[in-house]
């Protein structure tokens, strides 16, 4: 798993991730994802490059969210495949975060008030 | 069809956070060989990682890492998955069921047994001397 963070300047950040999000692909973005949480106003994580997802790492999408949340922000979802996808809404958690198919619905997503 | 005509496919791996990801990319090779539909690789491949990620945090006996004993057999279009493993005895079967069929709020332990009961059509554990040792059959995804 590798993680890039690829815009943090503003209120928002853009995080990348590649490869599979298993026991220790979640080890790799714990800090990172928790640090942006924990920072910023939201955060867009591009998950296009997801190839598996286990429950590991939802555990670690849901503290960024919660985090978020109790802020007043957001985690969006980028792109997660469909089988990704599958796995997220059958662990029931797409409620605690957006999923966007495009950078407009992102956008969107992280500033639904403008 | 290939996927009717070969024999199950066997590894055995001493279970720690290193070797998951070699476990996973041999179910993953070892059914797109076999041409199973990708959904239920896939699924197969979140049951094991669900079930040896609980052993790993769960269910250690061995310091060193637990003995796990994973066979593959296809059945399309579906996929059998055998997990032996030297972990304690644990029984995920009647959890997962009952976690897959209650809402996320109110459902009882985990997302990874909430996976595991959605994902397995068929559950059967168990025990065997000082192995568990459970039954999986992933199907393909109904919608």
């Amino acid at each position: 798993m590798q993680i890039t963070i690829v815009d943090d300047a503003g209120t928002t950040a853009k995080v990348v991730l590649n490869g599979r999000l298993d026991i220790s692909g979640a080890e790799k973005i714990a800090l990172p994802l928790a640090t942006l949480a924990g920072g910023k106003r939201g955060v867009l994580l591009d998950m296009s490059q997801v190839t598996f997802l286990a429950s590991i790492g939802i555990r670690h999408l849901v503290s960024a969210s919660k985090a978020l949340t109790r802020r007043g922000g957001r985690l969006v979802l980028l792109n997660p495949s469909p089988m990704v996808t599958d796995v997220l809404d059958t662990s029931g958690v797409l409620e605690l975060m957006a999923i966007a198919r495009s950078d407009a619905e992102a956008a969107a997503a992280l500033n639904p008030h403008t | 069809m290939l996927a009717e005509t070969v024999e199950a496919e066997s590894r055995a791996y001493i279970a720690t956070p290193d070797r998951l990801s070699d476990i996973d990319s041999w179910i993953e090779q070892t059914g797109s060989a076999w041409r199973l539909a990708e959904g239920v690789v896939f699924r197969a491949r979140v049951c094991v990682a669900e079930l040896l990620g609980n052993l790993l945090e769960h269910g250690r006996c061995r310091p060193d890492g637990d003995d796990v004993r994973i066979t593959l057999r296809p059945c399309p279009p579906a996929l059998e998955v055998e997990i032996s493993d030297t972990g304690r005895a644990f029984d995920p079967t009647a959890r997962a069921i009952a976690a897959a069929a209650a809402p996320p709020a109110n459902a009882p332990g985990g997302r990874g047994l909430r996976l595991l009961g959605a994902y397995a059509t068929v559950m059967a554990y168990r025990r065997a001397g000082e192995r568990n040792v459970l039954l999986l059959r992933v199907a393909p995804p109904s919608r």
